[in-house]
């Protein structure tokens, strides 16, 4: 009876050591297995917006909005490269999630209480603040709103600045005639040739069309801002730690700009000194990835891959004319703020 | 028949009419179970997903305006009322198109047959590119490349300079509009008499002329009555005494002015000019006023690059249907027309026309439903009709399936009117010959004569290719 | 010897008279010209007022394509129109080559068995694909290359809303043996520098827009002292009027170029290579000077240093060879040095990220890294801030982009080319070799049947291991068609069969049903509905990729409509044909399918024919549902941050692109239609 006890107790303690390595390491939930099996991850992207998401001439896809893809896909398969891109419409972003045809969207998309609720996703950490403001001919003199009365006001069809210069001329008491189009080109082409006073959309939009025009001096953005346009990611609802995984990436890249690791030096970081770098690449038995299911140092992985936020930042939008303004770190006056990496 | 012995089990299975029920039974069982089981799917799934189709979210508040609508659309009204306004501007282009599309086709068709090498080139060249080419590129261009090239409204072409009836720039057409006054009513009553009265006089002058074999000028005639009555019908109308003067707001002040002072400086507002007018209707002209033309009657420029693109899209394959239906005539029919001594005209208008009609009618009939039909891609352009209203409504509230039912469902209707018209139109020109053969349309199921037999005989399109 | 008659005149002649030519006024092209262009008054007028049409319209378009369109965004993006994310996967494109040269070479069969086209045509062809192949080389070493503007100082140029400081700096990629020849550019003057042509950096763009803003503000202000001259004029408007005009001579009071003491100092001019080591020039221009040649000795990275002296004004460095270029970062397998595929854990081929910078005027391509200095990038000459600016000369719009686009076709069509011509001479090779006697088709014949029969399963297996959701551009649309009438066919003839069943009324109800309502709706609701609403039937349907949901909406939609197509064909079968059949007891399957199918499908075969075309067009419309087809594909150009802007162009060439497919099919189908049925005579008014 001794020995069968004995056998129970090392049965039982051999049990517990195979399971407590398991116990350090969390579960995976179901669309991060699913992205696993499948060995890539599926982001739903927009082919259309310069410098958030575009196609370039090889067909591949680049972008602000696609590196957060190729983040999420580094720390998740250990591979950038590991993504399927599919660029949707506007009006299947309700769908795509919930139906399963994607796993995640990053889509230059803002964050709304409706859009939390009805789209049946999680909104990750925004990774781009933004507003939608107005641009007009500079010969004009148009400096308010309130000069804009009664003229003509373009801007995307289908989006949320269309409610908002709604909402921005009606509650100022303005008449004012409402022109929406598919898409922005068809919007500065009506522009160029005066059927529109002004033009409105998002302000990275905007500065990017006056940046790249033909006489930049000609158009004048209206330091006026009509709403918040929070951008960044979205996951299904139905996996909170997948949407754990891209919100800790996306952190993970803010806090590497706060830190100063960048592509460049995140293989000497490795050795660094420093507790929160350590912390951060989940170096010196800190746990890092192991909290969410994944490779430990998978910031590691993500930094060398894509590069830091302000990496990202200037690969894609600064070419465009695009400045950091509120889009910078906490530390430099801006929004871009992350928990801490422990 | 075909039955191994009457009454064996057997038999009743080889028996033709219990073969055929026994398919169309099985058949209509599997659709009806497809049906069912696709309906519950997407209801289910739908639910899944916080989406249950419904239809009481059509009266939510739309929340988004309407461009071109704001003077009787506001953004608090409910979807169904944005769908009604998308729907009315759909009809609007599809109204003015089909008439539009038929007499530019019309004309490229007889140019496509000149003789003049240049003519016949051109016309041939427009065809060509405008056929191979996909309407959804050449909406863009009639946009991006025609209107956004008219001037912009500071540089308005006005007709006359200054004080505009006509307005052009990139934002549209402006036109004056005119109201009925209180005066209209005896005007437009003898004017419809006088209609009526040509349209009669007209027939019995025909008839007159087929009997008897000699032409009247009943056109003419018609028209003169025509005339008549309207010169008669303004006079009366005009006979009564208007008041000389109104109770006019000049400034910031009213005073009193006599009628004609205050309608020279356009002092008079609508409800005056309806009352003292002395004609039945008068003229709103179009004016500046800032950044826009208020009053008159506005098309705007996207409303303008569709129709033009449609009816120019349209109007090329009415060309090619036009050309090989003056072309199917027998050559015969021109030679004799000329040896009887008819002119160019004349042998156009009697002889080929009303033969070739025939063969034009099908396929012109198929052109209607396709104008129709691509009245849709005005979203491609940001015209607000009633698909592109559509698509934002499903946007902002998500719900997918029941909007769509809706957008089907106006189409069908819109098809199924155009269809009913043009088969109408096309039975008054067929030749009426032997009844064709057994087992064709819908002839077998209701009685070939009856009502149901003939009104669903007019909703199926003719045959005919595009 | 002649008779003649009461007055004289030769009445019988007993040997010929001499022969007269017809006049010359009614013969040849005199004659063609008076006959078909100037028949009647009416008709001169209306020669004359269209060949003023045709003239203007001509004009315009030529002139918009040669000097103001920039076609870069189109010959640079050939490949992604032709094939989108297809391009890739280096695998897939092999497969889909194939597939176009066994096309073309069918294309050649066919013509051998049906055409009468012989070897001169042949020769003609060689000819002219000998003459695009050798005009590129021809313009290039024709014309003189296009210039680039620098402009060097430390003021910045205000230019409206905008105030643009020049770089001192600039990185630049060259080729080795490229010879860069520098000078001072010789602009002094306002209206030299609105007609700039050439390569321009944002300082420059701002010198060339406020001089062209200056030029119009003048013209404006003699307008408006014009108006003023007037006397129809009240107070208030001579007072808006005089203040509008006070504006504008305030604003107009200097000239830009004096403004920044244009070119009137030294400039002083360094290139050296991307890591420092070598300086190739370092001198100082003036105006006036000879140009300084610079070769370059390795392909690579250089820096361009410029300075003015003094500081204030405003230098303008003219230099040939340096040309923008334009940044990606592409995927592709990795190989080691020997180059043999790396593998990676699953053992598959490892694929990397490429940093690229292609140079815009060639096919240079760089992949080092830009050179930095102190550790931050020097700014590189790409082509968002370095565009093209003015009216371009017909030289650099045929070295530019004539050539370029030449260069690229060729690359595209003479292998199509070459296969077709294989084609034809192979079959005409056979017929000879193998004649065969009437009414015994020719081989030729068969072997061009048999391949648009076999055509679809060859596509079908050519086609199967390429990924679905990378398809794009030209090949989706081709992939489209060929689905949506391979899959339509069948279906179609089932439900115009199902139509006429009378008999079986259920059937009959259901597919008149399913015609008039799948005929009623505008293709573009089917493909909403198809993409969808096709996930929420069955979650298991999510996976199904967009372009096979698209496949399905235009396989269901063409089917309606080719259904009403055959039932034409169907009722225009003879009764006799049945009832004769009936006699020789054969049952309703064999009818229909030995009888009544073959008869009816050849008389609706061009009808047939025209609804194929109408569904290659139709395919643009899956641009709407998001699909990158060739039409969407040009709002992805457009996109691209060095494009923006640019759709005209783009859409100019798809356009193109669609009218020659369809104008082809055309062309067959009117073939087609004039073999089967007799050509009554024309009728002509």
């Amino acid at each position: 009876m001794v020995r069968k006890t004995l056998i129970f107790v090392l049965a039982a303690a051999m049990l517990m050591l195979a399971v407590a390595p398991a116990a350090a390491q969390a579960e995976v939930g179901p669309i991060t297995q699913r992205i696993i099996d499948r060995g890539s991850l599926i982001c739903a992207v927009n082919a259309i917006v310069p410098g958030f998401g575009s196609q370039n001439d090889a067909g591949e896809f680049s972008g602000f909005d696609i590196d957060v893809c190729k983040a999420v896909a580094a720390a998740i398969l250990g591979d950038p490269n590991a993504v399927t891109y599919r660029a949707i419409t506007a009006a299947e972003r309700p769908t795509v999630l919930a139906s399963g045809e994607a796993d995640m969207i990053s889509r230059n998309t803002t964050w709304t209480l409706q859009r939390d609720t009805e789209w049946g996703a999680t909104f990750a950490p925004t990774t781009y603040y933004d507003g939608a403001g107005f641009m007009v001919k500079t010969a004009s003199g148009a400096a308010t709103i309130e000069d804009l009365e009664g003229g003509t006001i373009c801007t995307n069809a289908g989006t949320t600045t269309e409610l908002q210069v709604t909402d921005a001329f009606t509650e100022r008491g303005l008449a004012f005639n409402l022109q929406t189009y598919q898409d922005f080109d068809a919007v500065m082409a009506a522009f160029d040739s005066d059927a529109c006073d002004a033009v409105s959309t998002d302000q990275s939009g905007l500065i990017s069309r006056r940046a790249t025009s033909a006489d930049p001096g000609s158009y004048t953005i209206l330091p006026i801002i009509i709403s918040k346009e929070p951008l960044g990611p979205l996951s299904p609802q139905s996996d909170e730690q997948f949407a754990d995984i891209i919100r800790w990436t996306v952190w993970g890249l803010i806090t590497a700009e706060e830190l100063g690791v960048t592509s460049e030096n995140v293989n000497d970081m490795l050795a660094s000194d420093n507790v929160d770098i350590q912390r951060l690449l989940g170096q010196n038995n800190n746990n890092a990835g192991a909290y969410l299911g994944i490779a430990n140092d998978f910031m590691v992985t993500v930094i060398s891959a894509v590069g830091n936020y302000g990496e990202i930042f200037d690969r894609h939008l600064t070419p465009l004319g695009v400045e950091r303004g509120i889009n910078a770190l906490w530390t430099d006056g801006g929004l871009i703020y992350a928990p801490p990496f422990r | 028949m075909n039955s191994i012995g009457s009454g064996s089990v057997l038999g009743i299975l080889r028996d033709e009419r219990f073969i055929k029920a026994a398919l169309q039974l099985a058949f209509t069982a599997l659709i009806i179970i497809a049906a069912i089981s696709l309906a519950r799917s997407v209801d289910s799934s739908l639910r899944e997903k916080n989406l249950a189709p419904n239809f009481e979210f059509w009266s939510t508040r739309a929340g988004f305006s309407i461009g071109g609508a704001e003077a009787y659309y506001s953004p608090d009204e409910s979807y169904w009322r944005a769908y009604v306004v998308g729907v009315e501007n759909t009809i609007r282009v599809v109204i003015l198109g089909l008439p539009l599309a038929t007499i530019v086709g019309i004309f490229f068709g007889v140019c496509l047959l000149s003789t003049n090498f240049l003519v016949k080139t051109i016309a041939r060249v427009y065809v060509e590119i405008l056929r191979n080419t996909p309407l959804l590129v050449q909406l863009f261009a009639c946009y991006f490349i025609l209107v956004l090239a008219l001037p912009a409204i500071r540089f308005a072409i006005e007709v006359p300079q200054g004080n505009p009836l006509l307005a052009l720039s990139n934002r549209g057409l402006v036109l004056p509009a005119f109201y009925a006054t209180d005066r209209f009513m005896p005007f437009a009553v003898i004017a419809i008499v006088g209609l009526v009265m040509a349209y009669v006089v007209q027939r019995e002058l025909g008839q007159i002329s087929e009997r008897t074999g000699k032409p009247t000028p009943r056109l003419w005639i018609a028209l003169g009555i025509v005339v008549a009555a309207a010169v008669i019908g303004w006079g009366v109308a005009t006979a009564a005494p208007a008041p000389e003067t109104a109770a006019v707001t000049n400034g910031s002040e009213t005073v009193e002015m006599p009628v004609s002072e205050a309608m020279a400086q356009n002092l008079l507002t609508n409800e005056q000019l309806r009352e003292v007018a002395r004609a039945p209707f008068f003229m709103e002209q179009p004016r500046r006023q800032g950044l826009r033309y208020v009053a008159g009657v506005n098309y705007s420029g996207e409303y303008i690059a569709l129709l033009l693109g449609l009816v120019v899209y349209t109007s090329a394959f009415i060309a090619e249907i036009v050309r090989a239906g003056i072309q199917a005539v027998d050559k015969g029919q021109v030679e004799a027309a000329r040896a009887l001594g008819f002119g160019y005209g004349k042998t156009l208008r009697l002889i080929i026309l009303p033969q070739a009609l025939r063969v034009i009618i099908p396929p012109m009939g198929n052109q209607y439903l396709n104008l129709a039909k691509n009245s849709s891609l005005a979203i491609a352009i940001s015209y607000a009709d009633l698909f592109q209203v559509s698509n934002t409504i499903i946007n902002q509230s998500g719900q997918t399936v029941s909007v769509f039912v809706v957008i089907m469902a106006t189409y069908l209707s819109m098809s199924l009117l155009i269809s009913y018209v043009m088969n109408t139109v096309n039975s008054r020109f067929q030749l009426v010959t032997r009844s064709p053969q057994k087992g064709g349309g819908l002839f077998a199921i209701f009685a070939p004569h009856g009502a149901i037999g003939s009104l669903v005989r007019r909703l199926a399109p003719q045959r005919g290719g595009s | 010897m002649a008779v003649e008659n009461a007055s004289g005149r030769s009445v019988i002649y007993n040997q010929e008279p001499a022969r007269r030519h017809a006049p010359v006024s009614s013969t040849g092209v005199l004659g063609w010209i008076r006959h078909n262009l100037f028949r009647t008054p009416f008709d001169a007028v209306l020669t004359v007022l269209s060949g003023l049409l045709i003239w203007g319209v001509v004009s315009s378009l030529v002139s918009w394509a040669v000097v103001d369109a920039n076609w870069f965004a189109v010959t640079r993006n050939l490949s992604l129109f032709m094939l989108g994310s297809l391009q890739a996967d280096p695998a897939s494109v092999i497969n889909v080559q194939i597939l176009t040269l066994i096309l073309a070479a069918s294309v050649g069969i066919s013509l051998a068995s049906w055409t009468r086209l012989g070897l001169r045509t042949w020769v003609v062809l060689a000819l002219a694909a000998a003459v695009l192949f050798v005009l590129p080389t021809i313009i290039y070493s024709a014309t003189d290359r296009a210039s680039a503007l620098f402009s060097a100082s430390d003021t910045g140029i205000v230019s409206g809303s905008l105030t643009e400081t020049p770089l001192d700096s600039i990185a630049f990629i060259a080729a080795e043996g490229e010879e860069l020849i520098l000078q001072v550019a010789p602009i002094d003057s306002d209206s030299g520098l609105s007609s700039i042509a050439a390569f321009g950096d944002r300082a420059t763009d701002a010198l060339y827009n406020s001089a062209r803003n200056r030029i119009a503000a003048l013209a404006e202000l003699e307008s408006i002292e014009a108006r003023l001259g007037g006397t129809s004029l009240t107070d208030t408007e001579r007072a808006a009027l005089e203040s509008e005009a006070e504006a504008l001579r305030t604003s107009t009071e200097q000239p830009v170029s004096t403004a920044f003491s244009l070119n009137s100092g030294v400039l002083s001019v360094r290139i050296v290579s991307g890591d420092g080591e070598t300086v190739l020039v370092d001198e100082t221009l003036s105006a006036g000077d000879a140009p300084i040649t610079v070769t370059i000795p390795a392909t690579g990275w250089y820096i361009l240093d410029k300075s003015s002296d003094p500081a204030e004004s405003v230098m303008l460095l003219e230099a040939k060879g340096i040309y923008p270029h334009t940044e990606r970062t592409i995927t592709r397998g990795q190989v080691d040095a020997t180059g043999a595929p790396v593998l990676n854990d699953a053992g598959q081929q490892q694929i990397v990220s490429v940093d690229q910078f292609l140079r815009i005027v060639d096919d240079l391509v760089v992949e080092q890294r830009g050179p930095q200095r102190d550790g931050t990038d020097v700014p590189r000459n790409v082509v968002i801030d370095n565009q093209y600016r003015g009216g371009r000369p017909l030289d650099d719009y045929l070295r530019l982009h004539a050539a370029l686009f030449l260069e690229r076709a060729n690359r595209l069509l003479i292998p199509l080319l070459i296969a077709a011509a294989v084609g034809f001479w192979a079959a005409r090779a056979i017929d000879r070799m193998a004649p065969t006697t009437p009414p015994a088709q020719p081989w030729s014949r068969r072997l061009a049947m048999w391949s648009w029969f076999v055509m679809p399963i060859v596509i079908f297996v050519l086609v199967a291991p390429t990924d679905l959701g990378r398809w794009g551009g030209l090949f989706l649309t081709f992939m489209l068609t060929v689905v949506g009438i391979v899959a339509s066919f069948p279906i179609g003839v089932a439900l115009a069969l199902g139509r006429r069943a009378d008999g079986l009324p259920a059937i009959k109800y259901f597919c008149v049903t399913f015609i008039e309502v799948v005929r009623g709706v505008p293709l573009i609701t089917v493909l909403f509905l198809a993409s969808l609403a096709l996930p929420l039937v069955n979650p298991a349907l999510a996976t199904v990729p967009q372009a096979v949901r698209a496949m399905v909406a235009i396989t269901l939609f063409s089917a309606a409509y080719l259904a009403e197509n055959v039932r034409g064909g169907l009722q225009s079968v003879p009764p006799g044909q049945v009832e004769a059949a009936k006699a020789l007891g054969m049952n309703p399957v064999q009818i229909t399918t030995r009888i009544t199918l073959p008869q009816a499908l050849r008389a609706v075969i061009p009808a047939l024919v025209g609804q194929f075309i109408s569904l290659f067009k139709d395919t643009s419309l899956v641009a709407i549902v998001g699909l990158l087809d060739l039409t969407k594909n040009a709002d992805n150009v457009v996109a691209q941050p060095e494009y923006i802007g640019l759709r005209q162009e783009t859409y100019i060439f798809i356009a193109i692109v669609y009218f020659v497919f369809s104008y082809a099919m055309g062309y067959v189908s009117r073939r087609l239609e004039r073999s089967g049925s007799g050509s009554a005579r024309q009728t002509k008014l």
